[in-house]
């Protein structure tokens, strides 16, 4: 059972911000709930205080700013407004397939895609598709605001570079420029993605330009796997087209997934194969 | 002309559960009722040195402290076959998660924060896990021998002791001379295979509040079996049983996880304690401490003839029983019974084991391990007919035994044509001998088919009925068939209603509560229709005459009949309550089947379940992902008495059969359960549901005895688990031996074969 | 300075209500226990079965792993909601007419998710209700009838055939 708690509800992030500085070590921010509640209940969270951001104006708006080219998603925003967002689907199909995807309706309703991204949880979606999106994340505390890459923002299971008076206000996803074609796939057995691969590709008459390939799921954090995306540039749709398992295999070689109930780590690895030959089938196709 | 039987009748329970009315035992609440929240062990065996809950006593608001040291019982063991179960553990705790010690506190808060403060301290001793584990010749022992009921069953069958061994209970099948059949056989095969325990989960976990009073205790339950929880608390008590009263609300599903005692015992002791109503009600979490369904491993070898005809046949069950006995014995018995299937097969031994060890207890789930011994039967004889290059469907029409013939001497003779149902399965499937060759594309779609038929309701059950007609008109029966979601409080009414030709809303059905229900032993074993729908059958035809009688006397004539919930005389109708003039009619009614001893098991089998299946798959490469396309199910019932009833019973126990088939497992990891919630046990969603689903409610016309209806609450089950892996071997020629079946294993099996 | 208990204003199906909640309590505690609605069942308690369904601001949530304070400035509708007086909600009709339910004990989370289905797409395709109501587990139905309870409301709804 859940001990009782103090409870704030800032209205502005200023103010949340002061209290989560005040309180310190005692407080924890509070969003659409959906992870906290439950270690609340499970007694593996404690805080003494709660501080439920949900008010703080201005955090839950998408919108696409065409001077940057980049859609900011306001880290309030629920997975189920950014699957059912007409800006996102115009500028983001994939955002909006992936979210798609995310646990149930019920989670979606109210879990946030700040909430998510701070939870930090390995087995989960949007991290691995931001990440191979090149997401920024905003990050503001008394001291000001910070941008971070969403490569940095991940550490470790469970942790993030969030210090501790940090709260996660924004997340900004730069639009790809024509011409890129992508693809999210997970594997998931169970309730959590066991294994996930999102895969961006830019193409330049029917030859790779760029890539970028991110596993999810298979470690502590979504990681890119640099090699692979480089040996990728310039080579025919065709080319991928034939080598895809090829290219499966140097990606799950590339990385070092636990194993678990769901699977070996062989398994896993052929798993990462699959989604990601499957995965650039698909771009090819999309091209 | 039938007036409400094989018709829908909408459901008694319909509209209080679509409005959210429905009582269940959770949604009672009683003045001054304290919380009794549960501590368990985590370790898998161990001697408990120190148990200290000074601290959690002292708590304002903690009203009452169980524990080996403070326990008002003297001898505080339950248990169905062997009073193995102490109500809290005494001096060891046999599997992780067994109940340690127990608080009662004005609420739930309260509780949980006094069971932080207790304190207790272990001495762990090595624990055995596996079937393997448990009977390795230096095994340690579960438990030191306990006092057991005697085992009793007719020729053909019987019990053997095992002494210094974590087997408890042996029982053996024998008829005919297997050896002499195998040295007659032209080929033998032997296969083994294995399924894992399982968790029943009924959406709601098991919760009792119990009210001692001082005198009496009165329980209201979410169990299946009413009389067993009411005897057992008296038993505990050492009091009279008409001391102990259950009521039953509704049940949020059962599965066999409410068949004997869950939260009951510790209320009990909790309220006998603290003079006050206590609620004892388990987490999802608890739930999967509790109870579950016994690992199986079944070894079977068989001898045939070149020409097909199976000759002999000898195989070997060991069911991993956890820590206490519960009602495995039993799933040994029926399982020793249903390894030979429904083949006519002259020679025949079986022996099944139930084996202590230091898990989770084994219980009763749905299928009574009949869906187990039917995953390794008809796996093993798609295999016998492969390696005999006969088609699959051939070989099963050639040994099928008919309708009429006898299963095992002298019990009930298979009821049902099932040859012709196993035509009409295949082709509903659409089955051609094609269907046995592996695939040559890479999209592997292919079909499999198993036959199953169980003994269906239960072994000497033994039910009352009581049908009333009021002073007011009003039909009340008063049976002790639970409603966990089958819909038996409708059929059974309908029943009823059926014999005064009167619409079923006419018949309430009344609360269960064993002050005034008459005894039945319990609800399970697909006995609901069959075995209590005699009793009732016969009580409301008792009733009926009676009615009729006084109508007579009263109207002067005996030339009456019924018409729509009317007496009609001289082309007049009258209401009942105008002829009863303020009378009350009871009428009554019993199933009770007669011991004989020439029966294996040593009572009649009442009628057989039938399951049939076919599966269409298709299997993904790369991931070994399975999908079930197509699922055609053939069940025989007898006659239907609520087509909708029936269909959903089939179809749930289908969903079952998938979640066995390619989801379900129990895992432990250091002697315990690792995967006890629903984020890593994984149940059958609506994304499982098979591309195509069709299930064939069957009539067959006419079976034992003049009541029709059989039952077919475990059918659905029976038949998934080989229909699916057969399909796996013709699409891939890979034999998946264990349940659940793996994608990695179905990947690494085609992976080698590449190779 | 937020105190432990707080004050609430919220709309209950249909009706204008207000109350007293400790910060920590749960919402389905708070329907269950306080407004003593029991049409809502806890099962899993982790988010993952959905028997704790209901429907706040039109959104299906799961009353489980929620606050209860979070009704204030909010319409929650439960299970009990649903029907007017007498008058049976179409999904509760049809759930009867085509066995959506058997033991019901997911059937008041069931119905209500199906509620917000409907409301947002008065008629999906089949493949699309199992999509959406994947979120929710049965144990006793197996699914198929469920379905089709679902696609009959819709069409007695809608007036099409599904």
């Amino acid at each position: 059972m859940i001990s009782p708690f103090q409870l704030h509800r800032p209205k502005t992030i200023e103010e949340a911000c002061a209290l989560l500085a005040q309180y310190g070590e005692q407080a924890k921010i509070l969003a659409g709930g959906s992870e906290l509640i439950l270690l609340l209940k499970m007694n593996l969270a404690a805080a003494a205080h709660l501080i439920d951001i949900k008010g703080v104006a201005g955090m839950d708006t998408i919108r696409f700013e065409p001077e940057s080219q980049a859609l900011k998603v306001g880290g309030l925003v629920t997975h189920r407004s950014l699957e059912t967002s007409r800006v996102a689907l115009e500028h983001f199909p994939l955002l909006v397939e992936m979210e798609n995807q995310v646990a149930n309706i019920r989670v979606r309703n109210i879990g946030t895609l700040g909430g998510n991204l701070c939870f930090a949880e390995p087995h989960a979606d949007p991290g691995t598709l931001l990440t191979a999106f090149g997401a920024r994340i905003k990050v503001r505390s008394t001291h000001g605001e910070r941008l971070l890459d969403i490569r940095d923002f991940f550490v470790d299971y469970y942790q993030t570079a969030l210090e501790r008076d940090e709260i996660l206000t924004e997340v900004e996803i730069p639009k790809l420029p024509a011409n890129w074609s992508g693809a999210y796939l997970r594997f998931c057995p169970g309730e959590r993605p066991s294994v996930a691969a999102a895969i961006l590709m830019q193409w330049a008459d029917g030859t790779c330009a760029d890539a970028r390939l991110t596993l999810g799921c298979v470690g502590p954090k979504p990681v890119r796997i640099p090699e692979v995306e480089v040996a990728l540039r310039g080579k025919a749709a065709g080319e991928i087209l034939a080598e895809g398992v090829n290219i499966g295999t140097k990606m799950s070689d590339a990385c070092d997934p636990p194993a678990d109930i769901w699977g070996s780590v062989d398994y896993k690895r052929q798993i990462v194969k699959t989604l990601v030959s499957r995965g650039l089938q698909k771009c090819v196709r999309d091209a | 002309m039938s007036t409400t039987i094989g018709k829908h009748v909408e459901r008694f329970d319909a509209r209080e559960k679509v409005t959210g009315k429905s009582v269940y035992t959770g949604d009672i609440k009683l003045p001054g009722m304290l919380h009794g929240k549960v501590l368990r062990s985590y370790l898998p065996h161990a001697r408990i040195r120190r148990v200290d809950v000074e601290d959690a006593v002292a708590m304002p608001g903690v009203v009452a402290a169980l524990t080996r040291d403070r326990l008002p019982i003297a001898s505080p063991y339950y248990g169905s076959f062997v009073k193995d179960q102490p109500v809290v553990a005494l001096d060891k705790v046999h599997y992780a998660g067994e109940i340690v010690a127990a608080v009662a506190a004005e609420d739930e808060a309260i509780a949980e924060e006094a069971l932080k403060r207790i304190s207790i301290e272990y001495e762990e001793l090595p624990a055995v896990i596996t079937i393997e584990d448990a009977l390795n010749k230096d095994a340690p022992l579960v438990h030191e021998r306990l006092e057991k009921k005697p085992a009793v069953f007719g020729r053909g069958m019987k019990s053997i002791e095992h002494d210094g061994s974590n087997i408890y209970f042996h029982v053996q099948y024998e008829r005919g001379d297997v050896e002499d059949g195998f040295r007659s056989a032209d080929f033998i095969f032997e296969d083994s295979f294995f399924s894992a325990a399982n968790q029943q989960y009924p959406l709601e976990s098991q919760i009792a509040i119990v009210d001692f009073n001082g005198e009496d205790f009165t329980i209201w339950s979410a169990t299946q079996s009413p009389f067993r929880i009411r005897d057992e608390i008296a038993g505990l008590f050492k009091v009279d049983s008409k001391r102990v009263r259950v009521v039953i609300p509704y049940l949020g599903g059962g599965f066999g996880a409410k068949s004997v005692i869950g939260a009951e015992a510790v209320a009990a002791t909790l309220s006998y304690m603290s003079k006050r109503p206590v609620r004892v009600a388990f987490s999802a979490d608890e739930m999967f401490k509790t109870i579950c369904q016994p690992a199986a491993k079944m070894i079977i070898k068989t001898g045939v003839k070149r020409d097909g005809t199976i000759v002999a046949r000898r195989s070997e069950i060991y069911l991993n029983s956890g820590a206490y006995s519960n009602s495995v014995s039993s799933i040994a018995t029926k399982s020793c019974y249903r390894a030979h299937g429904p083949y006519r097969i002259p020679n025949v031994t079986t022996d099944a084991y139930a084996i202590y060890s230091n898990t989770v207890p084994a219980g009763a789930f749905r299928g009574f391990g009949g869906h187990q011994t039917a995953f390794a039967i008809e796996s093993h004889t798609d295999m016998l007919a492969h390696r005999l290059r006969v088609d699959p469907v051939e070989f099963r029409l050639k040994n099928l035994l008919e309708k009429g013939e006898e299963y095992a001497a002298e019990d009930t003779p298979i009821d049902c044509d099932v040859k012709d149902l196993l035509r009409q399965l295949s082709r509903a499937i659409g089955w051609t001998p094609e269907d046995r060759k592996p695939q040559q594309t890479t999209t592997k779609r292919t079909k499999g088919v198993a036959c199953v038929v169980k003994d269906g309701g239960g072994t000497k059950k033994e039910a009352n009925a009581i049908v009333k007609v009021q002073a007011d008109g009003r039909i009340v029966l008063i049976c002790g068939t639970v409603e966990i979601g089958q819909g038996s409080s409708t059929a059974l009414s309908q029943v009823v209603a059926e014999q005064f030709s009167c619409p079923a809303e006419m018949v309430e059905f009344a609360t269960i509560d064993t002050a005034y229900t008459p005894y039945d032993t319990a609800t399970n074993a697909t006995s609901g229709v069959f075995t209590m729908g005699r009793a009732v059958l016969q009580a409301a035809q008792d009733a009926r005459d009676r009615m009729l009688s006084i109508a007579a006397m009263a109207l002067d004539t005996s030339e009456l009949s019924l018409e729509n919930g009317k007496i009609v005389c001289r082309g007049k109708a009258f209401n009942f309550q105008e002829v009863l003039h303020g009378t009350e009619i009871v009428g009554t009614g019993e199933c009770k089947f007669d011991r004989n001893e020439q029966i294996p098991i040593g009572y009649p089998t009442p009628f057989w379940e039938i399951g049939l299946g076919a599966a269409e798959i298709e299997i993904d490469e790369m991931t070994g992902d399975i999908r079930i396309l197509k699922f055609r199910s053939i069940t025989d019932v007898g006659r239907i008495i609520n087509p909708l009833h029936c269909r959903g019973q089939e179809e749930g126990g289908i969903l079952f059969g998938i979640g066995q088939t390619l989801l379900e497992e129990l895992v432990y990891e250091d002697g315990r359960l690792i995967n006890p919630n629903l984020t890593d046990y994984r149940l059958p969603r609506f994304r499982d549901l098979p591309d195509s689903l069709v299930s064939v409610i069957h009539e067959e016309e006419e079976i034992v005895g003049s009541y029709q209806p059989k039952g077919s609450g475990e059918s659905g089950i029976l038949a998934v688990s080989a229909a699916v892996c057969n399909a796996i071997y013709n699409c891939t020629g890979i034999r998946m031996l264990d349940l659940p079946v793996k994608r990695e294993n179905v990947w690494k099996a085609m992976h080698s074969i590449r190779e | 300075m937020d105190a432990v208990v707080i004050p609430i204003h919220f709309r209950l199906n249909g009706e204008n209500r207000q109350a007293e909640v400790r910060t920590h309590e749960l919402l389905i505690d708070f329907i269950r226990d306080r407004l003593d609605l029991t049409g809502t069942k806890r099962s899993c308690d982790i988010e993952i079965c959905g028997a704790c369904t209901v429907i706040l601001d039109g959104k299906a949530v799961s009353s489980c792993s929620i606050f209860a304070y979070e009704l204030d400035g909010k319409e929650l509708t439960t299970i009990e909601g649903l029907a007017q007086g007498d008058k049976l909600h179409p999904l509760q009709e049809a759930f009867i007419e085509r066995g959506g339910f058997q033991c019901g004990f997911c059937t008041s989370g069931m119905i209500l998710l199906a509620k917000t289905l409907l409301d947002q797409k008065p008629n999906p395709t089949r493949k699309e209700i199992q999509h959406y109501m994947d979120a929710n587990i049965c144990r006793c139905t197996g699914y198929q009838m469920i379905l089709e309870s679902i696609m009959l409301a819709a069409e007695k709804m809608t007036g099409k055939p599904a």
